[in-house]
């Protein structure tokens, strides 16, 4: 039963799927800096982790970031897995990779990615970025809740 | 079965057959018209001497009935009658019956005298059965008065009695017997003929009657002697009593009716005959006899004797004429015949002798016998067919010539091509060898030919199927005499002749060439593999390049931003710096990232309308246009192109973009568009693209490196910073379009770059 996200629930988790230990840093930095978010952010360094980490939660993440470029797994294969499972599958998942290629872009949309952000190269737009992540998908979206 | 005849047999032939059909139409004609003109004759004659005959043996019968009718007019006759009635006294004559008889047996007397053919004249009266009054015989010994008892009683005879019924003048003639006297027949057997006419009383009463016997044989005798008819002659009555006469004996001879069969069967012939006159020749056989039939009648109708008057023209005297012409004609004919036929001969040979001639001519120069002579010179047919065959001949010596000059050049080709060559028969037996292939298969022509080609190339026979022809080079395993086993490349053509097919194997010894191939394809390899490993190289690592780039630039910024107050001046500088430099390493990285990526350009694809494409990348570029002060001038409509837009706009974004920056005219001027033609290094371009510019202009020596990855003709200071990168992109995506680019500039001279890409014609009416 899917319960709509309010308020008044415990805030949920964000996966953050980031081998780069710079890049999982700078960005969460960012968001700590954010006075009105609230979510615990836990990071995976590889699909497997973060595989691991689903199954054992106790409540889902209510998103998920998803770095491509990924030591084992890539990222994509994740993201197969995860949309192409039907308990997990409206998980929203948002790519969070420094490629610029369009065949990628078009990629993960087609495997079912709920959007595609670019990672900037500078402080500046890292924090315009996150802040617009943050905005919609925690202030303007309504996301899914599975009550066990 | 067909008979073939020469020329000669055939012209004997058509000679003879058309003398042969106009000899027979000819005496179609003419010989039947002789046959209808002798039988005409023959008819004719037999009209002519039947029509006398009978006129003779007529006018005998007329002397008869003449006297029948004279006769009885006589004096004594009515005296006798008047005597008979009175008591044998006539009172009116003053005569008795014994004178009147007297009278009348002198008035017999004479009669019988002039007529000799007369052997008894009556007078019988009617009364006392039928006696005799008056009577007088005549024969070969004179005359008999017969008187007294001597004369007889004849009312039992049949005449006495037939002629009972007798008109006056009536005359009847009696069927032809034996003469009777007293009732027997008479010894010397003579056929008579019995003429009788009634005697009447003055009142119309009968009182007896008046016969005159004639000897029918003595008269039809001698008529027919005396006449001598050219023709056999039957003269006969009803009853078959018939005189004839014979003409190879010329005697006349007489027979009373079925007295002889030959003579029975040649009546019963005659009788059959009918005397048509329109006889026709083709009615007559050769053994027919001719019988002419003429009839006569002699009294009155009641009474009369019929005559048929037969004569024969005998079997060989029938168209006698017309046979005789018809024999001389075909003796004539057959004369001709013979004489046609000898100059038809003659001709024949004539004609032929030269032909055959000719043909002699032509054996014994074909046999090498003697040297071409042919009557050529001749003006006739024969003239014209010896030029001919001449100038045949002559253009055949030509062709041999040529063709034997063909064959030693194809022959030393064949022995010096660089090739191996084969003949192989259909059963795959080596026909012939060329030296070249003698040294593939180390071996000689002596060992070679004879032998089946699979000694030498094992795996060929699977690739010789009749029928088929493999112009594709196969590369076999060949296996040389010494059992070394060498690469070869072979093509095998069929070839067919006359008698089949045979088989042309060209092979090649490629033992170097492939050893060749394999270091070629080696290093080929290797090549690829190098260039697919600097490709994902270049990807590679500008794409991980740009983690650690992003680390150093984001951790400076971050320091900057969080704790640039405890940093000193300096310490600050150069963190700016690091950032900095951060930045145009990223910047470098992604210029490295996008030229590879345009390495992977497919070039086949869609479809752009460049006319769109520079009206977007002008309005992206109005700003940097509008704040240099510059003018763009589009002077043609541009066409629709092959490529991808991106590529295409990248392209005029990098020149447009490097025309406004190098730049130092008060207006930048820049004119885009196209030429149909334009030359580059000799060659000629269709549809050439170009920028041009009023800038600074490019020296020479740096035409070629203004094109090199981030290769910088000036400093940074001078004209703002670049990667140079730019037209290295635009070089690659036209390379990868297949284009080409150069361009045309001097130092403060401006630049002009051209370049082609492929324009996809006639869209959008272009």
């Amino acid at each position: 039963m899917i319960k709509v996200c309010s308020e008044s629930d415990v805030f949920r988790t964000v996966l953050f799927i980031e081998d780069i230990d710079d890049d999982f840093e700078s960005a969460h930095d960012v968001l700590n800096s954010f006075d009105d978010f609230h979510c615990p952010v836990v990071r995976a360094e590889n699909c497997s982790e973060a595989l691991g980490y689903l199954d054992n939660a106790d409540s889902e993440p209510c998103l998920i970031l998803l770095d491509l470029n990924l030591p084992g797994k890539h990222g994509s294969e994740f993201l197969k897995k995860l949309k192409n499972d039907c308990s997990r599958r409206h998980i929203p998942i948002v790519i969070f990779s420094c490629s610029d290629e369009m065949s990628d872009v078009n990629a993960c949309y087609a495997n079912g990615a709920n959007s595609f952000v670019r990672k900037p190269g500078t402080l500046e737009e890292l924090d315009s970025v996150l802040r617009s992540l943050k905005k919609f998908w925690f202030q303007t979206s309504t996301v899914p809740h599975l009550i066990k | 079965m067909r008979v073939r005849l020469n020329i000669r047999a055939q012209f004997l032939l058509l000679l003879v057959t058309a003398l042969l059909v106009s000899e027979v139409i000819l005496a179609g004609f003419s010989l039947d018209r002789i046959r209808e003109l002798d039988l005409a004759r023959s008819t004719a004659r037999f009209e002519g001497e039947s029509a006398l005959l009978a006129s003779r043996v007529d006018s005998e019968f007329q002397t008869l009935l003449h006297d029948m009718q004279m006769i009885p007019r006589t004096p004594p006759f009515q005296g006798l009658i008047r005597s008979h009635a009175n008591n044998h006294y006539d009172e009116q004559e003053l005569s008795t019956s014994q004178m009147w008889r007297s009278r009348l047996q002198t008035i017999f007397a004479f009669t019988l005298k002039a007529r000799p053919y007369y052997m008894q004249i009556r007078y019988i009266g009617d009364t006392d059965g039928g006696r005799e009054l008056v009577r007088v015989d005549q024969d070969s010994k004179g005359m008999t008065i017969i008187d007294g008892e001597q004369l007889q009683r004849k009312s039992g005879e049949f005449y006495f009695q037939e002629t009972l019924n007798l008109q006056e003048d009536e005359v009847y003639l009696s069927r032809v017997t034996l003469n009777r006297e007293f009732g027997q027949k008479d010894k010397r057997n003579v056929p008579t003929l019995r003429a009788i006419v009634p005697v009447l009383k003055l009142d119309g009463e009968r009182f007896g009657i008046f016969v005159i016997n004639l000897d029918l044989e003595a008269m039809l005798k001698d008529v027919l002697v005396e006449y001598s008819p050219a023709y056999d002659t039957y003269i006969y009555d009803q009853m078959g009593n018939v005189a004839w006469y014979e003409t190879a004996s010329k005697t006349a001879h007489f027979r009373m009716a079925a007295e002889n069969d030959a003579v029975r069967a040649m009546l019963q012939l005659a009788r059959q005959a009918d005397s048509d006159l329109s006889l026709s020749p083709a009615d007559i056989n050769s053994n027919d006899d001719l019988i002419y039939n003429s009839r006569l009648e002699i009294g009155s109708a009641e009474n009369s004797l019929a005559l048929t008057l037969s004569q024969i023209e005998p079997s060989h005297l029938v168209l006698k004429e017309a046979n005789l012409a018809e024999r001389q004609y075909l003796m004539g004919s057959a004369a001709t015949l013979g004489m046609f036929l000898a100059l038809a001969i003659i001709a024949a040979h004539y004609f032929t002798r030269p032909i055959l001639k000719l043909n002699a001519g032509i054996l014994a120069w074909g046999d090498g016998r003697s040297d071409f002579e042919l009557p050529s010179d001749r003006s006739d047919e024969v003239g014209v067919l010896a030029r001919s065959f001449e100038s045949v001949v002559s253009r055949l010596a030509e062709a041999r010539k040529s063709e034997l000059d063909a064959y030693q050049r194809v022959s030393a080709a064949i022995n010096l091509a660089v090739d191996g060559l084969i003949t192989v028969s259909s059963t795959g037996v080596i026909q012939s060898i060329n030296p070249v292939a003698c040294e593939i298969f180390a071996s000689s022509e002596e060992n070679a030919v004879g032998e089946p080609i699979a000694k030498f190339l094992p795996a060929i026979s699977k690739h010789i199927t009749l029928g088929q022809n493999r112009k594709d080079l196969l590369t076999l395993t060949g296996v040389t005499s010494a059992r070394r086993e060498i690469p070869v490349e072979v093509s095998i053509s069929e070839i067919a002749v006359s008698d089949g097919v045979f088989y042309w194997v060209v092979l090649r010894d490629v033992t170097e060439r492939t050893e060749q191939q394999a270091t070629l394809e080696d290093a080929l390899g290797n090549l690829q593999r190098s260039n697919s490993e600097l490709n994902d190289f270049a990807y590679i690592a500008s794409h991980d390049l740009r983690e650690p780039l992003r680390g150093i630039q984001i951790h400076a910024q971050s320091v900057l931003k969080n704790a640039s107050a405890g940093l000193d001046a300096d310490s600050q500088r150069k963190l700016e710096r690091v950032n900095v430099l951060a930045k145009r390493m990223q910047q470098l990285v992604s210029d490295l990232l996008e030229f590879s990526r345009l390495n992977r350009i497919e070039p086949e694809g869609e479809i752009t309308d460049a006319q769109l494409v520079i009206e977007t990348v002008l309005d992206s570029l109005q700003s940097s246009i509008e704040s240099a002060n510059a003018v763009v001038e589009l002077s043609d409509r541009l066409p629709s192109i092959s490529g991808e837009s991106v590529h295409v706009a990248s392209i005029f974004q990098n020149l447009i973009s490097n025309s406004l920056k190098y730049n130092d005219a008060a207006i930048p001027h820049i004119a885009i568009g196209m030429s149909n033609f334009r030359e580059y290094e000799g060659a000629i371009y269709r549809n050439v693209f170009y920028v041009r510019d009023n800038g600074i202009g490019i020296h020479e020596d740096f035409h070629e490196d203004v094109f090199k990855i981030f290769k910088r003709l000036n400093s940074e200071k001078t004209y703002g910073y670049g990667t140079g990168s730019g037209l290295t992109f635009v070089r690659k995506i036209v390379d990868r379009y297949g284009g080409k680019i150069w361009l045309e500039s001097a130092p403060g001279k401006g630049a002009t770059f051209y370049f082609t890409l492929r324009v996809v014609e006639n869209d959008k009416g272009l």
